[in-house]
């Protein structure tokens, strides 16, 4: 807390010390600036991630599905508003509010991640999304545990919690669709052979660019793009082969010496690239517009039931 | 009534540490927020360590229960929504792989314990 000297040096010197910085703490521009950006897209990739799984709930094959889905996607909804709340007191002191950063995803001013763009033609992605693409998202969140903003270590022990359900419900699918028929298992292959690529640019580049070495230095994370794939690649090959699926890579394979570093075939960087960048993805614009149907159709109530608790808060104060 | 019935209630919430949640532990009645504070850490805090303390005015604080439709209803059934309504593990067995727990996730990924300051 107020440990946190003015000064650049000594508040890189007390993170690396283990120190801990929280809302109101005194903290360099650029420090602010970096956890606005994470932090912000993180939220908003929360929100946008719940339109890919939307599509499923109505076609869910049994009442239990259904309504695990919908659980799932409520929380998702809930993990955006938890860590939106943390991007608004970042973004006070800078003049940006809410409804400036949920626009912002409009107007293409924030990023959401990849896989988010990509559409889900099948039952069996609905579960691999579950299976593959929350199992990356936790092993990114885990790893933010032990950032150095405090407000956002906190939230993720929340979220990380709630990602534990999100888990054994997409593996849930998964092992269902490996149990049955060839139809099924075919269905289940082919939505694993179209996530497998999009959760190898999940990650990010090989090589991070500045501004993620600076959030290693800051702590804000804790670990490389790169060590964060290997630890995914580690952790759901073998899954994934032990289901009698395949992974159509042939690079894919893992050095038997120590660090028993995994090679795998590079993502097509300019391609997903450009789908973050500019909304160019298979279904960018289609959930765009039912993101701005939300925030843009919506508005009348939201400020609606603003105003009608204003008048009774009135009408109470003058009783 | 006296001046000291006269003073506020103080709800008092205490953090641990920088990344643990603030508990509820009481309250306190005092003149003046300051006065809390202070009220506060010798009532509920004389031996443990405390990262931060809360104390909020009584009156700000709402409580759910006075509002019936805001709270669930204990009785529904749940187990969808919880890890513990999937049993992965024997099919996970059957394909001759094992089961991973999201606590396994979070080991595999922790920062070597280095940071164990308080
Ligand atoms: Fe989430
Ligand atoms: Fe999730």
């Amino acid at each position: 807390m107020d440990l946190m000297h003015h000064s650049k040096e000594e508040f890189i010197e007390q993170i690396a010390a283990g120190n801990k910085v929280d809302t109101g703490d005194w903290m360099p521009d650029d420090y602010r600036q970096l956890l606005i950006k994470q932090i912000h897209m993180h939220a908003i990739s929360e929100i946008m991630g719940a339109y890919p799984e939307k599509e499923w709930v109505k076609y869910a094959p049994t009442i239990q599905r259904k309504l695990a889905l919908n659980a799932k996607i409520q929380d998702e909804i809930g993990h955006g508003h938890m860590l939106l709340r943390l991007a608004e007191d970042l973004s006070a002191p800078l003049g940006r509010g809410r409804e400036d950063l949920l626009h912002d995803v409009l107007d293409g001013r924030v990023k959401f991640h990849n896989v988010f763009h990509m559409s889900a033609p099948s039952w069996a992605d609905a579960g691999v999304i579950g299976f593959l693409v929350d199992g990356g998202a936790i092993i990114t969140q885990a790893m933010l545990l032990a950032s150095s903003y405090a407000p956002y270590a906190r939230m993720l022990k929340r979220i990380v919690a709630e990602e534990s359900f999100h888990m054994q419900f997409g593996e849930s699918v998964v092992l269902a669709l490996a149990s049955g028929t060839e139809v099924q298992r075919e269905m289940l292959q082919q939505a694993i052979n179209r996530w497998w690529p999009a959760m190898m640019f999940f990650f990010g580049p090989r090589e991070m660019g500045p501004q993620s070495q600076r959030m290693l230095e800051y702590r804000i994370r804790t670990m490389t793009n790169e060590e964060l794939r290997q630890k995914f690649i580690a952790r759901y090959v073998p899954r994934i082969h032990a289901l009698g699926m395949t992974l159509s890579d042939h690079e894919l394979y893992q050095d038997p010496d120590p660090p028993h570093f995994w090679h795998y075939t590079d993502p097509d960087w300019d391609w997903f690239n450009d789908m973050v960048h500019h909304n160019t993805g298979p279904m960018s614009q289609a959930r765009l517009a039912l993101r701005r149907g939300a925030q843009e159709g919506l508005a009348w109530a939201r400020h609606a039931a603003l105003q009608a608790h204003a008048t009774i808060d009135v009408r109470a104060a003058t009783l | 009534m006296s001046l000291v019935d006269d003073a506020p209630i103080y709800e008092v919430f205490g953090q641990r540490d920088a990344l643990s949640f603030a508990t509820y532990v009481g309250s306190v009645r005092a003149a003046s927020l300051e006065l809390a504070l202070l009220l506060a850490r010798e009532t509920y805090f004389r031996r443990e360590k405390i990262f931060d303390m809360w104390v909020v005015p009584k009156e700000s604080v709402t409580h759910a229960r006075a509002f019936d439709a805001t709270l669930l209803m204990g009785s529904m059934d749940k187990e969808y929504r919880l890890p513990s309504g999937y049993d992965n593990a024997p099919i996970w067995k059957q394909f001759k792989a094992q089961a991973q727990t999201i606590e396994e996730v979070a080991l595999d990924v922790a920062p070597p314990a280095r940071s164990s300051s308080s």
